[in-house]
């Protein structure tokens, strides 16, 4: 059954110091590289980087990045049955919000992003409506059906979508504005550049918004931390250094409330809708249906649940435990 | 997205004058359109072909892990890219085995060593003392 020698993955795994963090950033690298480009950019690292920063595996990137590239399908499913075996519970979750944030870094999902990610959502068997309201919560969007590009349809539309987009551009390009574009197109052929425009714009456009975004999480941020350190000043100061360790632990990780609570200029509906997804509720929920939901949530993933389990396991728990609780006051204030 | 090269009976790597014969040939005209605008025009085939590589690995992966019945491989994708599973297959596993085998070498090696170790030293001390009772008989 055993071939006689070790593959690299599997030597990489068997020196790693956590082999399912090892696993987990392989497959987040296929992830990031399944965007029909498949060359790991420098943004694409950075954000692995950012987002790995408390894995364990204590190597260096350059074999992930070629297993990965070239999709090196046996290393891949080994990783996956690591994945399966150790992620259990709510560590499935934090992973899941991780693979979702490296998709929709870089704009729309690409098709083939779709796909991996419904995989890795299988693999961990979490179900659609679970896996679609992480996804709504983390990227600030529904999870749509993924394109067809073995249709001449779709082709047609994009074209059509790419040929509008080009005319707009050439108008903006008079007055200077987009001399990225236009160096990047230049000396491939019309259609390739299409193609790419397409691309482009798409990034752009979720680039506006993702900086809009930040800006607007930060300005929250300032703004929550001022108020809770005055009401806990104010008139509890023994729970202070817990709230404030909840604090810390949820803005380090910077990825998973940013669907949530971000969007400064969201409307309220959309607001209450994302809050109303934490709890798993659907949008006619009374005010005793959100109640019900808070209760059972808390009971269920209150943090001094996972005391004995490990750092991590506590970790994640109280992250999610404010979201939970976030979103409930936030339904809370709405309704009264 | 529909496997266009299976809907048409041939090989991924077939070239352009094979994947026309097949247009040509193939008798289900939804097919045929969207094959002929797919794969006859290059950039579109290119990344075609991408997505293609993706799913045809994830079928593999589901069909080896027991995941070609989950919820989210449905529809065309998952009539067009699911495959029979090909035997027991189970990385990890061969990786325990592996790792397992490979510690009984060690084992084994070490205790060869010893022994080897042990032997040399006696026949070491042996030989050492014959050599003196041959050419130096006046110590004892």
């Amino acid at each position: 059954m055993a071939s006689s020698r070790f593959t690299p993955f599997e030597r990489l795994l068997l020196s790693s110091r956590n082999e399912a963090d090892t696993a987990a950033l392989l497959l987040l690298a296929w992830l990031a590289m399944s965007d029909g480009q498949g060359t790991l950019s420098d943004r694409k690292r950075t954000l692995l980087d950012e987002l790995t920063g408390d894995f364990r595996h204590d190597h260096g990137y350059q074999l992930i990045v070629d297993l990965a590239s070239a999709p090196d399908f046996v290393a891949l499913q080994l990783a996956a049955e690591v994945l399966q075996r150790y992620y259990r519970g709510p560590r499935r979750e934090t992973f899941l919000r991780q693979a979702i944030h490296v998709a929709t870094h870089e704009g729309a999902l690409a098709a083939g992003q779709h796909h991996v990610l419904r995989f890795l959502a299988d693999l961990l068997n979490v179900a659609p409506e679970t896996f679609e309201v992480l996804f709504r919560d983390v990227a600030g969007y529904p999870l749509e059906a993924p394109e067809d590009p073995s249709a001449a349809h779709y082709w047609r539309s994009r074209e059509s979508a790419d040929h509008r987009h080009s005319s707009q551009q050439g108008h903006r390009g008079a007055q200077g504005e987009s001399s990225r574009e236009r160096t990047g197109g230049e000396e491939d052929n019309a259609q390739g550049s299409r193609d790419r425009h397409w691309h482009e714009r798409r990034y752009r456009q979720r680039e506006h918004a993702k900086d809009e975004r930040e800006e607007a999480r930060q300005r929250r941020w300032r703004w929550r931390r001022e108020k809770t350190g005055q009401r806990e000043q104010a008139h509890d100061g023994q729970h202070s250094d817990k709230g404030k360790r909840h604090r810390e632990g949820f803005s380090n990780e910077g990825f998973s409330h940013d669907g949530a609570y971000a969007k400064g200029h969201a409307t309220g509906n959309e607001k209450a809708q994302r809050a109303l997804a934490v709890l798993g509720l659907m949008e006619n929920a009374q005010k005793s249906d959100i109640k019900r939901a808070y209760r059972r949530l808390a009971q269920k993933y209150h943090p001094d649940r996972y005391h004995a389990q490990s750092q991590e396991a506590m970790v994640t728990a109280s992250l999610r435990f404010q979201r939970i609780k976030n979103a409930y006051d936030y339904l809370m204030r709405q309704h009264a | 997205m529909r496997d266009l090269y299976r809907r048409l009976n041939i090989h991924v790597s077939a070239n352009d004058a094979g994947i026309a014969r097949a247009i040509a040939r193939c008798e289900n005209q939804a097919v045929k359109t969207d094959a002929e605008d797919v794969l006859r025009v290059e950039s579109r085939k290119r990344e075609y072909d991408q997505l293609y590589g993706t799913l045809t690995g994830i079928g593999l992966l589901r069909a080896r892990m027991g995941l070609s019945h989950a919820p989210y491989w449905n529809g065309n994708v998952a009539n067009d890219f699911s495959i029979s599973a090909d035997g027991e297959y189970a990385r990890y596993a061969e990786l325990k085995v592996k790792v397992a085998r490979a510690v009984r070498v060690h084992d084994t090696w070490q205790q060869v060593r010893r022994g080897m170790l042990w032997g040399g030293g006696i026949s070491l001390a042996t030989g050492v003392g014959v050599a003196l009772l041959v050419f130096a008989p006046d110590l004892f």
